[in-house]
């Protein structure tokens, strides 16, 4: 599903962050990125999200190099990004609504299911600007966003960060499910405990 | 460019009056933006870290100001000196000219960053105190305005330095009849001295003022239309005008924009700035020119967007491609155009300008600045690769 070749990233020449690191991922996996603070984990998956481009190497999906289409390939994605910056103006609702419809998957049911996501997450501030929210209520709007869209892919920097306890086991719960509904799934974590359960695979930082 | 085709064929009487007009109201811009463009202030955490002090956060200031003012003092010097036919005559008085533009600019610059720096204690107690909830309560109840009483003391400074803008516009004009064309300098000299003085005696304590102004105008801003309570939600239906493919776009970022800073409410501002002008009855250039500055106004909503806040490049990136978010602006823009093409054409049947040669002119222009600025919105999502 998701092929990744000699792939070579470098901020400053002969500085390499990772330097030919060829691997293969298929549906209903679940790849877990572990490693300490600065050794590249972030800049693998932005380069998976088609966030950076890599110095050297591809990353195909299906057989389209994603850096070449990323459009075409970000629509099979779902997005939990290092950043935390999301629109401060939109509610989460509405972010969720532009999503939604921006990608065409907009119903009669959306607005439910919208309901449904952050009920399970926990949100009741749902429909205040995201703007006033904290470092965990963002989160889990990002969660969301990247759940609502039932994306074939979810790559996910730290999604755990920043939430309570509660929280995170409903998290883990929404990534065994993406996970038996045949989802790829590659995400960073220092959670241990989480990760035994879940991972296929662990790519441990430095490559 | 615009300077030139402004004023570039104004004899020298013209040309002074065609900086006192801009001057004029450039005073009730500097008054309301100042404090848009100050706060919140998005590099508050690396000024806590360096803990910037007294005149270093002051030069700080004054330098994120000059990032957006500088184009101005490039059109002083043009509106001054761009003479297409008699470059080398009055090279005196247009040289007096250009610093009157930009010693008064400057001065009421650093009087309205004064004003504004110290305005957040005030600010705070109108919108937390018991006082504060009264003056709302009333103002609902006899106005029905939803007025924010914490906005109260930034609505005082916008009065009083646009009035005393206007104040000195018009004593500088005294001046030159009393005295001569060399002594209008005067009033531009006294603004530039009291925004001084009132600069000078803040770098004592800046810290206190900016940490407290900025705190405020966060929570404000933040938390001020918490619950739509001041702007409705806006239905994506609603933007029949908009072609389906980039309508949820266009409609996430009107309901940004129209959130973060009554959009309306300036545009209308705008256009009663130009009718006031316009029954001055000036030259057809001049209010053309005016007019063709007001529609690349416009396009600061379009910059507005740009704003990591308001638009942060990894989702843009995920929910649409460059193409998408640049039609996606473009369109959003092409809101204000029924608006500027009503109020052109009013003003033609009541005044006799801008002629239908003129719209056309200051719409090309209006169309043109929007696709610019959408294309640079485009280049700055494709730049923001880490």
């Amino acid at each position: 599903m998701l092929e990744i070749k000699n792939l070579t990233k470098q901020y400053k020449p002969g500085k390499p962050i990772f330097t030919d690191y060829t691997n293969r991922f298929d549906a209903g996996k679940c790849i877990g990125v572990f490693g300490p603070n600065g050794s590249g984990k972030t800049t693998f998956l932005r380069i998976l999200s088609v966030n950076s481009y890599p110095t050297n190497g591809t990353v195909l999906f299906e057989g389209i190099d994603v850096h070449e289409n990323p459009g075409k390939f970000l629509e099979s994605v779902g997005l939990v990004h290092d950043e935390e910056t999301l629109p401060q103006h939109l509610t989460a609702v509405e972010m969720l609504e532009w999503i939604l419809r921006s990608r065409k998957l907009w119903s009669d049911s959306s607005a439910d299911e919208i309901d449904n996501i952050f009920d399970n997450l926990a949100l009741a501030e749902r429909n205040e600007q995201i703007g006033t929210y904290s470092t965990g209520m963002k989160k889990k709007t990002q969660i969301a966003a990247a759940f609502i869209l039932k994306p074939k892919i979810l790559i996910m920097d730290e999604p755990l960060r920043g939430l309570d306890q509660a929280t995170r086991k409903v998290v883990s719960e929404m990534i065994a499910r993406a996970k038996k509904e045949n989802r790829l799934i590659l995400m960073s974590s220092h959670s241990i405990e989480f990760s035994s359960e879940l991972f296929d695979e662990m790519i441990e930082f430095p490559l | 460019m615009l300077g030139l085709l402004w004023a570039g064929s104004h004899s020298i009487d013209e040309r002074v009056v065609t900086i006192r007009y801009l001057l004029f109201a450039l005073s009730g811009f500097i008054a309301f933006a100042t404090p848009y463009m100050l706060f919140p202030d998005s590099n508050v955490s690396s000024i806590q870290l360096g803990n910037i002090s007294g005149a270093g956060l002051i030069a700080y200031l004054l330098g994120k100001m000059a990032d957006y003012y500088w184009p101005m003092l490039v059109l002083f010097l043009i509106l001054a000196f761009g003479d297409i036919h008699t470059p080398f005559e009055n090279l005196v008085t247009k040289g007096l000219y250009m610093i009157f533009a930009a010693t008064f600019f400057i001065g009421l610059n650093l009087i309205s960053i004064t004003r504004y720096l110290k305005s957040g204690p005030d600010s705070q107690f109108w919108q937390e105190s018991e006082k504060g909830r009264d003056m709302r309560r009333k103002l609902a109840d006899y106005f029905k305005y939803p007025l924010d009483p914490g906005s109260i003391p930034s609505l005082i400074n916008t009065l009083i330095i646009t009035a005393a803008g206007m104040i000195a516009i018009v004593a500088g004009s005294i001046f030159y009849g009393w005295l001569g064309s060399h002594y209008e300098i005067i009033a531009a000299l006294l603004i530039l001295l009291a925004g001084w003085v009132m600069i000078h005696k803040l770098k004592k304590n800046p810290e206190k003022n900016y940490y407290s102004t900025n705190a405020f105008f966060r929570e404000f801003f933040g938390s001020d239309l918490q619950g739509d309570s001041v702007v409705e939600r806006r239905k994506v239906e609603q933007l029949w005008w908009v072609p389906v493919p980039i309508r949820a776009n266009v409609w996430q970022f009107m309901q940004q924009l129209d959130r973060k800073i009554p959009a309306g409410r300036v545009v209308a501002v705008g256009h009663f700035l130009i009718w006031f002008i316009a029954y001055q009855r000036p030259e057809q250039e001049f209010m053309t020119a005016l007019w063709i500055l007001f529609a690349l106004a416009h396009q600061l909503f379009v910059m507005l967007s740009m704003q990591n806040s308001m638009a942060p490049g990894w989702l843009l990136r995920w929910v649409g491609s460059g193409t998408n978010w640049f039609f996606t602006r473009f369109w959003m823009q092409l809101r204000w155009l029924v608006p500027l093409l009503l109020s052109m054409n009013m003003q033609l049947f009541v005044f006799g300008i801008p002629g239908f040669r003129e719209q056309f002119l200051i719409t090309l222009f209006f169309l043109i600045s929007a696709m610019i600025t959408s294309a640079i919105g485009v280049v700055q999502l494709k730049r923001d690769f880490k």
